[in-house]
């Protein structure tokens, strides 16, 4: 009975292989392509540049379709795309398109000035729910259209002929373009409205871009070929991408160090093994982003309503050796809220913001009433729930008892409610990260620290704040912006510290020698202009 | 020694080799002691509970005492067994870990006992429709995989109480929690969940007993329902109870460890292995040390319970002749 | 027996009803919602209002409850609010195979390496083979799974080359995973297997086939391994409940598109119809499982099976 047993066990064991090989399929034996392998943290939650709502899908989208407006890396200014140029008119509140006539659908109709129509209303269609509306609203009657308060035909947008389009905007801001970017990828109207939320499918999906999709497995792989109707396609150099859907970060380099993806970011714990390893300190690219990694304040919070108190405790952040210990992805420590990269930042030399200084943080503390700390009421530091936040506000933890003799409780927040919290103004100090919409100082000063934005979070009103920024988003001299935007990050960062900038992101990226690539500040990746040295 | 007009009816009695009757109790202790795998595993937790114990006066450092600047230190001179991310001392770290396994191995064991016995008793002895009913109950939270469940108290506990909630109770609560660096309200979703098993046991032995001759004639002679619970048949549910128990711990120490690891553990800078193991894995190819040493206690601890329960179940089980 | 079959699937019916109550009412307890967060909150009220009426959120918890357990009767588990276009009832078919293979070939792997290894160690008690079949086991149920996966991985895909890192669908793919899921359940069977035919070796019965004279070998065989299987059975309910948890591990390490992973996720993303979905297929496998189990055990066990 035993040996019947054990008959039966193995048999039965290699059912179950047989029947997983054929289930799983087998993997292509390799082609005589230019291919790479790439890897995303999750899956794409959709591939309609409508809904599309997180960053790792950008590289995706980007490879599919085409969009209205590009970004230059190199000078942060919006390039051309499918527009090959856009001026405003005399009182910049008419932006006028100029589209190529070249640009063909996968299924051999021309892309025209109808199908931008068609699709920026479809992000500002209620029913459609797209959570991108919001960055539409300067466009005339677009907020009013999203709230069911305005008709569709309302809408500030006209088609002038085929290849020409025009936004009338309430304002006359002078980013238009680098808005519009975001958002600005056409769909194909048919298409959508035929297989409705299946529409991006392999089977179904019609698109615009490089690449065309050819096969998904959800949370598996995604796999791009090369389409040979892009309007750009001689320049297209890799012609099949391999896409892994890895969710965790240490698999992922192993899967790099093994061969099975040309390039990866490397996770913090591995860092100091790659900077020692001979042949892979070799394939390191260090990245900066434009995201901002900052404490913001409660400015009505005791004991933060107290300037002196949130400067003596910005004082006591040693940010070099935050970056060096503990997030080690080369980022550059800031004193100042507008990353480095992004017009209107204040470069590192013109030396405003608070510099790490214990000394000068225990007498700020002392002034403030609170010498060594004594009688000053509990503080609690709150940070979303992730192991990278946790390990920065154990160390920030660290930093001010040694330098303020202050005990200050650490707890992290799930991060679903972590805005809700903070809204309701239930705590005191936390970690927030935040990436601009663009590359501009407006979206980093105005969006957080304006009075009507700070109502949320800071809690924080200085009039001559407020009307530098609301000065600076339609000056058009850009001297007299960057002089404005300076003088306010001095007034926030500096003067009030209700927000406390550490550094500006960064990543520490892997890639194979044979893969020359860029590296988007904005995680706007564009492999179309990707190449491969073919392998002997 | 022990004579046979006892109060408390033990259903099986002994007799040494000399023939006289020796406690039950005794007589297990005796067994438990001889085999090898128990008393190692006993010493383990012994040890342990030292540590735990003392650990202010016998770890080199406090657990949360680190200099940023000697971080990821290797085993060597001022670490012994070398340092963690924020440069603190893992030995010490180690040390202090004690407390954290132990308090949940008992106070997790001493939930789901007390629940789990008084719950399944009262089942048990009522009967009847009540019994029907209460082991619905059981068989709903037994079919609820528990992870998941756990997983969502979890969640629950640790957004909704959070800085701003009302409620005097919910208040205390979150300052216990904060007391014990997190661990007070994992223990809550652990003993919510793990008293189940015991309360089937528990109620199906109650079942049983309640049909002997002995309780029945106790019944007939007036003995009131409480007395009899409490006298002659909970008695005669501890061993099988605490074999039970004693087999679950392993699981609440690997269940803190699992929370940990997916980040609904306890709070830093509170020195659980698990939460050690979690911190460890991602530099694990860098710095194998800080993921190998918590794993190696956990894996003692676990195993101490397990030899321990094995010890306990050959000592209690009443058909293994001396 | 047949009623008793039939008594325990009526009663699941119920039983599942509870749970989707139970689960439906801790979702909503938790605080936040799935548009709620830093990247989303910084969007303005009217088109976070649009996405929730999108999907009924804003309708009373009664009426949502109903709505669920409507379509659920109809075999519809909902829309996933992370990926809009797909439905539960896709990410399950897609997914849950994977973890079903996942499960079983490691509790088949654990099966074949622990109850022979328990069995050889009962046969030979305190020998060499003995002790080392059991420090075998003792590793087997120390080393935790996110431990053991990535040093797996180092050794065998990194360092020897001979086996790939992560992902699922070949045979190579799946012989780490595997191995790391089941060795823990492989050791715990190994341990019991062998104090259950300790046990069943110095039973009386076993004593008298021996006064009989029967052949050493048909005792091994006949007698002590039916009946030293019977707690090894009983405890393969808890170890397929433990297969839920140690997924989630292995899932992650080995990037494996199982189902695991979703329910963390789709907790703290608050994805309420996969959490839902997720809980009740494992409610449904376990409450399969147990029964099975008893089946079995009444049938391994003649004292049950005369009853």
């Amino acid at each position: 009975m035993k040996r019947t047993l054990m008959i039966l066990l193995v048999l039965t064991f290699l059912m179950v292989q047989t029947v997983s090989l054929f289930a799983g399929g087998t993997e292509e034996a390799a082609e005589q392509v230019t291919s790479v392998n790439l890897r995303t943290s999750l899956n794409p939650e959709t591939l309609d540049p409508t809904l599309l709502f997180s960053s790792n899908v950008n590289i995706m989208e980007r490879m599919l379709f085409v969009s209205l407006v590009d970004f230059d890396e190199v000078n942060g200014e919006p390039s051309p795309d499918l527009a090959t140029s856009w001026e405003a008119s005399a009182d910049g509140k008419t932006w006028t398109f100029h589209l190529r006539d070249d640009v063909v659908w996968t299924n051999g109709e021309k892309l025209t000035a109808k199908d931008v129509q068609y699709s920026i209303q479809r992000i500002l269609d209620p029913a459609v729910a797209s959570p991108l509306a919001g960055r539409l609203y300067s466009i005339e009657n677009a907020k009013e259209f999203n709230t069911g308060a305005a008709e569709a035909s309302e809408l500030g947008i006209k088609i002038v002929d085929d290849y020409t389009i025009q936004f009338m905007i309430n304002d006359p801001i002078a980013f238009f373009p680098s808005q519009i970017r975001i958002v600005g990828f056409p769909v194909p109207q048919e298409t959508v409205e035929t297989h409705g939320d299946r529409w991006f499918e392999p089977e179904n999906i019609v698109s615009s871009g490089p690449y065309l999709l050819t096969e998904w497995k959800p949370n598996d792989m995604l796999v791009f070929e090369k389409n040979p109707d892009y309007y750009d396609a001689e320049n297209v150099q890799i012609e099949k991408v391999v896409m892994y859907v890895v969710e965790d970060d240490s698999t992922a380099m192993s899967m790099f160090e093994a061969g099975e993806i040309d390039t990866v970011d490397v996770p913090s714990g591995d860092i100091d093994r790659v900077n020692k390893d001979p042949i892979l300190s070799e394939q390191v690219t260090n990245v900066s982003q434009l995201i901002s990694y900052m404490i913001q304040v409660n400015t009505e919070a005791v004991p933060f309503d107290n300037p002196l108190v949130r400067k003596a405790f910005a004082a006591a952040i040693d940010k070099q050796s935050l970056v060096k210990n503990i997030a080690k992805g080369g980022q550059t420590p800031t004193n100042t809220l507008s990353p480095q990269g992004v017009f209107g930042s204040v470069s590192p030399s013109a030396g405003i913001g608070i510099e790490f200084d214990p000394v000068q943080a225990k007498e700020y503390l002392a002034e403030a009433g609170y010498p060594n700390g004594k009688g000053l009421p509990e503080v609690q530091f709150n940070f979303n729930t992730s192991e990278f936040n946790r390990n920065v506000a154990e160390a920030l933890q660290q930093m001010w008892l040694k330098n303020l003799g202050v005990d200050v409780a650490v707890k992290n927040i799930e991060g679903k409610v972590y805005w809700d919290i903070i809204v309701a103004g239930g705590l005191q100090w936390w970690r927030m990260g935040f990436a601009a919409e663009l590359p501009d100082a407006h979206s980093f000063l105005y969006d957080i620290a304006h009075t009507t934005n700070g109502e949320k979070n800071l809690r924080w009103h200085r009039t001559d704040f407020d009307a530098l920024v609301e000065a600076a988003m339609i000056e058009t001299d850009l001297d007299k912006r960057r002089e404005m935007y300076m003088e306010a990050e001095r007034i926030l960062c500096e003067e009030e510290a209700a927000v406390i900038p550490l550094w500006n992101y960064a990543y520490v990226n892997l890639t194979k020698p044979f893969l020359e690539r860029q590296y988007s500040k904005q995680q706007i990746d564009s492999v179309k202009n990707w190449k491969v040295t073919p392998k002997e | 020694m022990n004579t046979t007009k006892t109060a408390s009816a033990k259903i099986f009695s002994k007799r040494s080799k000399r023939g006289e009757s020796i406690s039950p109790g005794v007589d297990a202790l005796k067994r438990l002691l001889k085999n090898r795998m128990a008393v190692i595993g006993g010493s383990i937790i012994l040890i342990m509970l030292i540590l735990a114990i003392f650990a202010p006066f016998i770890a080199p450092k406090h657990y949360s005492e680190g200099d940023l600047e000697l971080n990821y230190a290797t085993p060597g001179e001022g670490f012994i067994l070398g340092a963690d991310f924020m440069g603190r001392d893992l030995l010490s770290r180690l040390i202090y870990g004690t407390r954290i396994s132990l308090t949940i191995a008992f106070l997790g064991a001493l939930t789901s006992f007390v629940i789990g016995i008084v719950y399944g008793t009262i089942s048990g002895y009522i009967g009847g429709k009540v019994d029907n009913i209460m082991m619905r109950v059981v068989d709903i939270i037994y079919a609820f995989p528990t992870l998941l469940l756990i997983i969502l108290l979890m969640v629950v506990f640790k957004t909704s109480l959070s800085p701003v909630s009302q409620g005097m109770l919910i208040k205390v609560m979150v300052a216990v929690d904060n007391y014990f660096g997190g661990l007070f309200f994992i223990m809550i979703g652990i003993g919510m969940t793990s008293w189940v098993g015991i309360a089937r046991i528990a109620r199906g032995m109650t079942l049983s007993l309640r049909e002997t001759d002995y309780v029945q004639a106790a019944r007939a002679v007036g003995a009131k329902n409480l007395r009899l619970i409490f006298k002659h048949i909970m008695p005669n549910l501890l061993g099988p109870l605490i074999i039970s128990v004693t087999f679950q711990i392993p699981r609440f120490i690997a269940t803190e460890a699992f929370l940990s690891f997916i980040g609904l553990g306890v709070d830093p800078p509170t020195p659980s292995w698990g939460m050690m193991i979690s911190e460890g894995y991602k530099t694990m190819r860098s710095y194998p040390h800080l993921a190998l040493y918590p794993g190696i206690a956990l894996a003692l601890i676990m195993l101490a319970f397990n030899f321990l329960g094995d010890g306990l179940r050959d000592a209690l089980d009443p058909k293994l002749k001396q | 027996m047949i009623s008793y079959i039939i008594r325990r699937i009526l009663w699941t019916i119920p039983t599942l009803l509870i749970i989707a109550l139970i689960t439906f009412l801790l979702m909503h307890a938790i605080p936040g919602g799935p548009f709620t967060g830093p990247d989303i909150s910084h969007l303005p009220d009217e088109v976070l209002k649009n996405m929730e009426d999108f999907y009924h959120l804003n309708d009373s918890l009664f009426k949502q409850f109903t709505e669920y357990i409507w379509n659920l009767l109809q075999g519809d588990l909902g829309p996933s609010y992370a990926e809009r276009g797909k439905t539960v009832n896709e990410i399950i078919a897609q997914h849950l195979p994977i973890s079903a293979t996942l499960g079983v070939m490691s509790l088949l792997v654990a099966m074949g390496i622990g109850i022979p290894l328990g069995i050889s160690s009962a046969l030979k008690q305190n020998s060499f083979r003995d002790y080392f079949g059991m420090f075998v086991a003792v590793l087997g149920v120390s080393i935790p799974a996110m431990t053991l996966g990535p040093l797996l991985i180092w050794v065998f895909a990194l360092k020897l080359n001979i086996l790939p890192v992560a992902r699922w669908g070949t045979f190579k793919q799946a012989i780490l995973p595997v191995f790391t899921l089941g060795i823990g359940n492989a050791a715990i069977l190994a341990r019991l297997t062998r104090a259950s035919m300790l046990q069943v070796i110095r039973e009386d019965y076993i004593r008298t086939a021996r006064a009989k004279g029967v052949v050493e070998r048909r005792i091994t065989v006949h007698h002590s391994l039916k009946n030293a299987l019977i707690p090894v059975v009983t405890i393969l309910g808890p170890l397929l409940a433990g297969l839920i948890t140690g997924s989630m591990v292995v899932e992650q390490i080995f990037a494996i598109p199982g189902l695991g992973k979703f329910f963390v996720s789709s907790v703290l993303g608050r994805n309420y119809p996969v959490i839902m979905g997720t809980v009740l297929i494992f409610a449904v496998f376990l409450i399969v499982a147990n029964l099975l189990v008893d089946i079995v055990y009444g049938w391994l066990d003649p004292r049950i099976r005369n009853k």
